[in-house]
């Protein structure tokens, strides 16, 4: 395996510091933003289950 | 009816970690005991019937929200509904398990899912480990949990 340039090391490793950030930034949303967002997550999913001939699994159907 | 409520599993996790996809609410109720007969939810799924809200499988869809009622199975989820704390949900208050209750409980079943949550916990929110570690010692878990850790890729705390 050939050795990673420094270069490349800096920027893996601020990819994966911003990665950590953004997800510090969503635990920290208000219960109800994270709710609106998860019932966007299980429409997205289902989008994908059944594209790919899978049952999908139950959507909220609350206002968000 | 129902004595204590607490929310749990991955809705409860979502007070503490970022979103994560779930299709149900766990909602952990403790019942009266009822002499020489199992505890059993039937009296909650008669209760929820007569307003209109009926059983499908294992849940009850509630104002558009499949919710799954549970009674604690183990000391531990005992243990975290009675320790559960009040949380704001918009207008309303909601009995919520504390995040080292729910860390434990990931160990204490240490399916794939629980794996997964258990490194978001680890990243995104403050756990009390002192509190933790004492939680996982009460219910013998220690051992398992430093297993759980190396697993997952973390270093035994």
């Amino acid at each position: 395996m050939r050795p990673v340039s420094q270069e490349k090391k800096r920027l893996a490793e601020s990819l994966i510091r911003a990665k950590v950030a953004r997800r510090r930034r969503l635990a920290a949303l208000p219960i109800e933003e994270k709710i609106r967002i998860l019932v966007g997550m299980q429409r997205l999913a289902n989008d994908i289950r059944k594209k790919t001939g899978r049952q999908p699994l139950p959507e909220w159907d609350i206002e968000t | 009816m129902i004595l204590e409520y607490a929310l749990g599993g991955a809705v409860a996790a979502l007070f503490y970690i970022e979103p994560i996809e779930t299709h149900d609410l766990d909602v952990f109720v403790s019942l009266p005991e009822t002499k020489g007969r199992l505890l059993s939810l039937e009296g909650v799924y008669r209760y929820l019937a007569e307003r209109g809200y009926d059983a499908h499988e294992e849940h009850v869809v509630i104002e558009g929200v499949p919710v799954q009622f549970l009674v604690a199975s183990t000391p531990l989820v005992e243990e975290a509904m009675s320790s559960a704390t009040a949380r704001d949900y918009g207008p309303e208050k909601v009995r919520v398990m504390d995040p080292e209750h729910l860390v434990a409980i990931m160990v204490e079943l240490n399916r794939p899912k629980d794996r997964i949550r258990l490194s978001l916990f680890l990243d995104e929110t403050h756990l009390a480990m002192d509190r933790l570690f004492h939680i996982l010692e009460r219910h013998n878990l220690k051992e398992k949990w430093s297993r759980l850790l190396k697993e997952i890729g973390r270093e035994t705390g």
